[in-house]
């Protein structure tokens, strides 16, 4: 750092009095690695590469080394669950900046920021029940039953909808939780647009709809970290989607069949594990897993982000 | 009004208009050698209205062309070159005018050909400095100062003549005050063959 | 038709209530370069954002009186076809940065339809270049992103972009105000020769007078939102009416 050449003395003592505190946050970071890692070893030294193709998961209570542990399904369910949430939201986000920051009066986007804002407070076992309660039936009443009846040869609509509780609903559930997120990364990245190129786009006689496809293509990288994070934060939820998944291990191409997530595995399961050996080194692999998918979505979108700012100066 | 590419191009317009103003001289000047052979009355003073005219338009371009342009260099004599022959350029027409009423005065008489041949002498050099100036020719304009040295001993002559005379005939006295006016001309084709040395640059 | 392509009538404009344009009757002649001289602040963008109706765009803004183009009160008409044919550059270069060179100068055709093919897209994303006095200089690396060209090129491409258009007024804000000498005199040139090759009118901000001298058929100089004084180029140069124009023009005032 070339700077610290030309620091003065005080703002070295400031920088060196700092250092603890961002030691700290790095060693934090180190440590839930090296934990996840150090309690995984066993089941992966056990299970090792099959432990992510299998997908049954059957504890064997009498014969513990008879147990098998699959994450296949979770993670199945995890990937799945996160991208149906992110394809529902995404245009919808879209829309969102668009009719904020375009096309509505003063008011109008005062409201709607504050209730994306309260969307983003609210407690996720709120959404949780919600689910349970309306969304589920909703659906499997007015949304699955009629797509299974007209477009039941499509591989994903296949299977009859017994219950609202499945791959769908987690993903339809996830995409409202994720999306004041969504909004807010890709309102900032629509922000940041300087002025000068809506003046732009404006002379040469763009009309709004052109105006807005070129303005979506300034704020893309925006919008993709948004996408993103949006992916990383429904992978990683929990509670809401335990309550509606199904909480069955299958990896099935039909939305309507129950499924299972790795992070509802892990919250269903967790009490039970001290009773069974490698259970709970199992369950720490699935956690491992999911910090790696959420850090490279974030990273990804952390790049993305600093290349809008760099391209948009 | 037409918009102008270049710094170039604005000058070919003033260059134009001194043109004209050099055609006007010109004509002036051969009218007078008309005259004088043939004794014949003359009026000029269309020609030198025309002639001030076309000089106030050259000033007023040239000035907007220094504002517009802002030359420096070489570029900036030249420009100011065009002003200073585009007076010398009137003066000259001026002075054939005066002629022209010189003979005008007293019709019918009989000027001297050597006066005749000093205003043929006088338009030549004025010929000379002025395509020196357009074709950008410094040898041009050197042979017109040596051509003043001849019309400057024809003035001294014939004022030598007159002065050693008690009595001065008409034609004589005539023709030494034509000679003194052509003797002007002669130094205005000289002044604009210097600016020509002066503005042009060396090649 | 009118020897005018644009006339305003009594416009006023405010901005938060501030009176910013003041009763202007301005005109730009047919196939001339109309300059907007003054000093900063003056209201010359927003008297030029007034004729595309960009001033639309800006927050809190107040629009009174008329603007004819070409005889046609534009304010009465759909402000996204005004611009079609009354194309803007702005005063900092703004090529958009997700598209390579060849597609900042191919969207306006592209937007309007303005062609059948690729090659005539092709065709005409050429001849806008050239007018702009850039293809020599990119025609080899049209599929770049327009960030790696110099400022100067940025605002040429802009330009291009703008003519892609074919448009029939062009407006231009400073063209040359962070670009270098040789630089501005090439826009400069090229701008001129679009006036003379293509009959295009262009309405021309600046706030130096020796530029509005060197490139104006037409001088109006705007003081504190006023139309102070407006006549051919010579006339303002050498004869001044007003003693702010000629306080302007002798860098006393600004
Ligand atoms: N968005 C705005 N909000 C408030 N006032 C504004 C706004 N835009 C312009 N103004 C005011 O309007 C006046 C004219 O501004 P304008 O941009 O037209 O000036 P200008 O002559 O183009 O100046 P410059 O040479 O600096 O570009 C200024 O006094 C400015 O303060
Ligand atoms: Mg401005």
């Amino acid at each position: 750092m070339s700077a610290s050449k030309t620091m003065y003395r005080s703002d070295k003592l400031l920088y060196y009095s700092l250092l603890p505190f961002a030691a700290i946050v790095i060693a934090a970071f180190i440590m839930l690695f090296a934990i996840l890692g150090y309690v995984s070893a066993p089941a992966l030294r056990k299970y090792g590469i099959s432990l992510f193709t299998t997908t049954k998961w059957a504890p064997n209570e009498a014969n513990p080394s008879k147990s098998v542990y699959g994450l296949l399904a979770p993670l199945f369910g995890t990937l799945v669950s996160s991208a149906i949430a992110v394809l529902l939201a995404l245009p919808v986000t879209v829309s969102i900046v668009l009719v904020i920051e375009e096309y509505s009066p003063e008011r109008l986007r005062e409201l709607i920021g504050s209730i994306i804002e309260v969307m983003a407070g609210l407690p996720t076992i709120v959404y949780g029940l919600w689910g349970l309660e309306v969304l589920a039936p909703f659906l499997r009443e007015h949304v699955y039953s009629p797509l299974h009846q007209l477009l039941g040869f499509i591989p994903l609509f296949s299977c009859k909808p017994i219950t609202g509780f499945n791959l769908a609903t987690a993903g339809v559930l996830l995409s409202i939780m994720i999306l004041p997120y969504m909004v807010a990364v890709a309102r900032d990245a629509y922000r940041s647009i300087p002025f000068t190129y809506k003046e732009a786009a404006l002379t040469i006689g763009a009309t709004r709809y052109e105006y807005a496809k070129i303005m979506m293509g300034l704020a893309k990288p925006g919008i993709i970290a948004a996408a993103l994070l949006g992916f990383g934060r429904a992978a990683g939820e929990t509670v809401a989607v335990a309550l509606v998944v199904g909480n069955v291990p299958l990896v099935s191409g039909c939305l309507f069949k129950p499924a299972y997530t790795i992070s509802s595995l892990i919250a269903n399961q967790f009490s039970m594990a001290p009773l069974y050996p490698y259970m709970m080194s199992v369950l720490f692999t699935g956690g491992l897993v999911l910090l790696l998918i959420g850090m490279a979505a974030n990273t990804v979108a952390v790049i993305m982000i600093a290349r809008a700012r760099k391209r948009l100066g | 009004m037409s918009t102008t590419l270049s710094a170039e191009e604005d000058l070919r317009h003033i260059e134009t208009s001194l043109d004209k103003l050099f055609r006007v001289a010109m004509e002036s000047l051969e009218a007078v050698e008309n005259a004088l052979r043939e004794a014949k009355p003359l009026d000029l003073s269309a020609n030198t209205a025309l002639a001030e005219h076309l000089k106030d338009t050259i000033y007023t371009e040239a000035l907007f062309f220094i504002a517009k342009w802002q030359p420096l260099g070489h570029e900036l004599l030249y420009v100011e070159a065009l002003i200073k022959v585009s007076y010398d350029l009137f003066r000259i027409t001026r002075y054939a005018n005066e002629i022209a009423l010189t003979i005008s005065l007293a019709p019918g008489t009989r000027i001297d050909s050597q006066v005749v041949e000093v205003a043929r002498t006088a338009r030549e050099m004025v010929e000379r400095a002025f395509r020196a100036l357009l074709e950008k020719k410094r040898d041009i304009a050197k042979n017109v100062e040596e051509l003043d040295a001849v019309i400057d001993r024809a003035y001294r002559a014939a004022l030598q003549g007159v002065a050693s005379k008690e009595q001065v005939p008409r034609e004589e006295a005539l023709a030494c005050i034509i000679l003194r006016q052509l003797e002007r001309v002669a130094d205005h084709a000289t002044y604009i063959a210097r600016e020509v040395l002066r503005a042009l640059a060396p090649s | 038709m009118e020897r005018d392509a644009v006339r305003t009538e009594n416009l006023n404009v405010w901005i938060h209530g501030k009176h910013v344009l003041k009763n202007i009757n301005f005109r730009a002649a047919v196939s001339a370069i109309t300059v907007i001289m003054g000093p900063s602040g003056s209201g010359k963008s927003t008297l030029l954002r007034s004729i595309n109706r960009l001033i639309e765009i800006v927050p809190g803004t107040k629009v009174e009186g008329k603007v004819y183009i070409f005889g046609r009160d534009i304010y009465s008409d759909d402000p996204y076809r005004v611009r079609r044919y009354v194309t803007m550059v702005s005063q900092t270069p703004n090529p958009f940065p997700h598209m390579s060179i060849y597609e900042n100068v191919a969207i306006g055709p592209k937007l309007h339809r303005l062609v059948r093919s690729k090659e005539e897209l092709d065709k005409i994303v050429r001849w806008a270049l050239e007018k702009a006095m850039l293809w020599d200089e990119v025609k080899d690396r049209l599929n770049d992103p327009p960030t790696r060209l110099s400022g100067g090129q940025q605002q040429r491409l802009c330009l291009a972009r703008a003519l892609a258009l074919k448009p029939r007024i062009l407006l231009l804000d400073e063209p040359t105000a962070n670009i270098d000498p040789v630089n501005a005199r090439k826009i400069e040139e090229a701008i001129k020769m679009l006036v003379k090759e293509e009959g295009i009118t262009v309405i021309f901000v600046t706030h130096t007078p020796a530029q509005a001298v060197r490139v104006a058929d037409f001088i109006a100089f705007i003081y504190n939102g006023e139309l102070v004084e407006y006549g051919p180029a010579r006339e303002i140069a050498l004869n001044p009416r007003h003693r702010l124009t000629e306080m302007y023009l002798r860098g006393e005032i600004g």
